[in-house]
Order: C-alpha cells, then sequence, then structure tokens
C-alpha cells in the first residue's frame, strides 16, 4: 500500500494552472525555468520510486491535456527525468546542495533538448541546433539557481530539525 | 523732619504725588519711565500667552467634537464621489476600449462578410520555450473548428487554430515554424509568395517570405496579404510588411524578412473566422 501524500498533488494542480503564469515571471532572457520538471526531480530524490513514477505521470498527462500537441510527450519527458535521477543517485552516493544543482541542470538540459524534438520540425533542429542550444543552456542554468536555493532551504530546515533531535534526546537522558 | 517722613497724610500725599508725576511723566510714549510697564507685562504677557493657547485649544477641541459628525459625513460622501468618480472613469475608460474593439470587429464583419465572427479572449499562452501560442476562451460548443482563421482586430492575420477543445482552443501565430501561408505581394506587380515561421526569426517576431517570383520587385515597406490558395485563410487578410530584402544571384533564390502588422506578443483578444452554420 502506497502512501499518497494529497499536498503532492495540489502542488502539481497549482504548478500545472500557474505554469503559463510561473513561466512568464520567472522568464529571464525570453526564457524561463520549467517548475514541474524542477519539482519532479526533488521529488525523485526524496521519494520512493512507485511514488516519484505515478507523480510523473499523473502530472506529465495533465500537462500534456492542458498545453502540449502529443499525448504522452510530457509523461515520458517527465519519466526521463526521474529514471535520470534514479540512475545518477546510483552512481553518486553523496547527496549535498551542490551536487543536487549540478544533477539538475545537467538534467534539465537533456530534457530541454528532448522537449524540442517534440515541439519543432526536425530539419529546424538540425539546421539551428545552435539556438536550441542556447535555449537549453539558458533553462537549465537558470532552474540550476532554483534547484540550489530549494536544497539551501531544505538543508538548513534538516539541520535544525536534527539538532533539534539531538537536543531533546540529550534532555531525556 | 522725621516726624513729617512719619505722618501718615504727608506718607499717602507724597505716594498719590509720585504717581501723578509717573502719570504725567509717561504720557510721553517714547520716555524711558515706560519700562517698568515690562515689570507687568512681561510676565502677564507670558502667562496670557498659555491661557490664550489652552483656550484655543480646547476651542478647537469643543469645535472639533461639535464639527466631527459634520466632517466625517462630508469626508463619507466625498469619498463616495471620488469613488463613483473613479469607477465612471474606469467604465468610460473600458467604453472607449470596447468601443473601438466593436468598430474595428464591425469593420471586420463587413469584409468578411462570408465567415462567422468569433470574438475570444486570451486565457494564457504556451509555457514552453519553443512554443509560443494563445490558449483562448473558445471552443466548438462556440463553432470553433480546427484551422479557423484568426485574426487581430485591426484586420490584420494572427493565425490558425492548431487544436479546438469544447470550451478553450489553442492559435497556433504566423511566425510558428509549423506555419505557411500563401501570400499576395500588393502593389503594382503584384505575385503569389509563401510566407513561413522560422525558428530563427520566431524570437524576433518575424517572418520568412520565399518563392518570390522573378516578375515581382520587392522592397522595404511593401504589404503582404493572403492570396486565398491553400484553403485555410480567405483572400485580402493583411499579413504584414517587408522589413528586409535579401537579394541573391539568382532571382528565384530571394527571399525577404516580414514582419506580421498583427501585434503576436502582445493581444489581449483575437476574432476567429469561421464558417460553421454559414451556407
Amino acid at each position: 500500500m502506497y502512501v499518497y501524500k494529497w499536498y503532492h498533488y495540489v502542488l502539481i494542480i497549482i504548478l500545472l494552472v500557474f505554469q503559463p503564469f510561473l513561466a512568464e515571471w520567472f522568464s529571464f532572457g525570453n526564457v524561463s525555468p520549467d517548475f514541474l520538471i524542477i519539482f519532479i526531480i526533488l521529488a525523485a530524490l526524496n521519494k520512493t520510486k512507485s511514488q516519484t513514477i505515478l507523480i510523473a505521470v499523473a502530472a506529465g498527462f495533465t500537462y500534456d491535456l492542458l498545453y502540449t500537441h502529443l499525448f504522452f510527450q510530457y509523461v515520458l519527458v517527465l519519466c526521463i527525468a526521474v529514471l535520470s535521477v534514479w540512475m545518477i543517485s546510483a552512481f553518486i552516493k553523496i547527496e549535498n546542495v551542490i551536487y543536487v544543482s549540478v544533477y539538475g541542470v545537467i538534467i534539465t538540459y537533456i530534457l530541454s533538448i528532448m522537449k524540442s524534438f517534440f515541439e519543432i520540425p526536425f530539419h529546424q533542429i538540425i539546421s539551428h541546433f545552435n539556438i536550441i542550444n542556447m535555449i537549453a543552456v539558458k533553462e537549465s542554468l537558470i532552474s540550476g539557481i532554483i534547484y540550489f536555493a530549494i536544497s539551501l532551504v531544505f538543508f538548513i530546515i534538516s539541520v535544525f530539525s536534527v539538532s533539534k533531535v539531538t537536543n531533546t534526546k540529550g534532555a531525556i537522558r | 523732619m522725621i516726624n513729617l517722613f512719619r505722618n501718615r497724610k504727608f506718607q499717602i500725599t507724597a505716594v498719590i504725588l509720585l504717581f501723578l508725576v509717573i502719570a504725567l511723566i509717561s504720557i510721553d510714549r517714547f520716555s524711558s519711565v515706560n519700562i517698568i510697564r515690562n515689570i507687568v507685562t512681561a510676565p502677564v504677557n507670558f502667562v496670557q500667552k498659555g491661557i490664550n493657547s489652552a483656550d484655543e485649544g480646547i476651542s478647537r477641541f469643543f469645535n472639533s467634537i461639535r464639527d466631527y459628525k459634520y466632517v466625517s459625513e462630508e469626508n463619507e460622501q466625498l469619498i463616495k464621489e471620488i469613488n463613483s468618480l473613479k469607477e465612471k472613469n474606469a467604465e468610460v475608460a473600458d467604453l472607449e476600449i470596447e468601443n473601438k474593439r466593436l468598430k474595428d470587429a464591425l469593420l471586420l464583419k463587413d469584409k468578411f462578410s462570408a465567415f462567422n465572427l468569433i470574438g475570444a479572449n486570451v486565457l494564457s499562452t504556451n509555457p514552453s520555450n519553443y512554443k509560443y501560442e494563445l490558449l483562448i476562451d473558445v471552443g466548438t460548443k462556440d463553432g470553433v473548428r480546427i484551422d479557423d482563421p484568426v485574426v487581430a482586430s485591426n484586420n490584420s492575420l494572427f493565425g490558425r487554430v492548431y487544436l479546438a477543445n469544447l470550451t478553450t482552443s489553442t492559435v497556433t501565430p504566423i511566425t510558428d515554424e509549423y506555419s505557411g501561408i500563401s501570400g499576395w505581394m500588393k502593389g503594382e506587380q503584384g505575385g503569389h509568395v509563401t510566407v513561413r515561421g522560422s525558428l530563427e526569426l520566431k524570437e524576433f517576431g518575424l517572418c520568412i517570405v520565399e518563392n518570390i517570383p522573378k516578375d515581382v520587385e520587392v522592397a522595404i515597406g511593401d504589404i503582404v496579404e493572403t492570396s486565398g490558395l491553400g484553403g485555410i485563410y480567405p483572400k485580402g487578410i493583411i499579413v504584414g510588411t517587408i522589413v528586409e530584402v535579401f537579394n541573391e544571384e539568382s532571382l528565384s533564390k530571394r527571399y525577404a524578412y516580414l514582419e506580421p502588422m498583427a501585434p503576436i506578443k502582445s493581444l489581449n483578444e483575437v476574432f476567429l473566422l469561421t464558417t460553421e452554420g454559414k451556407n
């Protein structure tokens, strides 16, 4: 029996509804970060595999219904995001703010290139790959800053909660 | 002599005389004897000032209590009047915009009488970094069909309906890579051209004009409109103006950049031309 956290789905719904506006507000040089991918990657680092895949499929499918031309396009993108996180986590056991940000940048770059294959005619990707590459680099760097900020906040929270637990144990003893 | 000074009557008389002398001297306003007034006037003035200010304060306090009700009522009334004026101003501004929009729409309706004109508001844009599309608030239940032409209120072409859902539709602009239009160069030597979107030019809001016939002269500022060929767009919708011409050695390889007349990235409402229900 899986433990489904309702607030993940609420957060996803909010992200999906606000995605066009978030993209506009956080746009930097006509390129904006993809908050859904950021959320899924962070979730993949913290949740069990089945839960994360389920969240990715649900969010991806809803996104496809709302914004894309092809069904399951975004499901595929988000599932690859989750799989990439698991693969990287299997090789690199260290998990800290810098590593998470670097994972994030690399995975976002790959996914951004991948998204372009669904949205732009193939011959234009080949002839204008420099433009695609520039967009992907910008998107991954902006996302990297967001990964850094979010994981730093979580790190600070975890440090405080660990010290609080240690103090409580000390007091009991 | 000493007894005289001790005499009560003499003392009273002397004091009266002194007072009289002082009184007589003080008749002259410039006399230095007037300085003695300061002995009294200075401290009294100080006290009087205090009393006066206290009196004014108390009077103000009581007056303000008396006037408070009146002032607050007046203030409330004024605030209501200001708000009402603000609302009226906003309404007038909205009506002006609405009026202009409807006038433009009326022109569109006259020009494209063979079509039903559907007005739509832009709900959002596609959040993708690679696509610019509009999500509008009309769908199949309003008579929208896939590939219906979409125009801006200034009688210029925006694009076409890419997807039509029940209550919403996705509109692709003419700058999109998947967009292609059969255009007509307006002017003395008109001719058919192809206008298409390009990944390279999309960021700058431009399209590329290709397949320019050999006998057609192209210059900056020339206007391109839809030719009516191709089956999607009716004839005569303005597409945009030529902003740059590239004359290659071979005339058949000439091409130009076109700036759409429709404000592609700043539209809040669009009009759809549909034949649904039209015979």
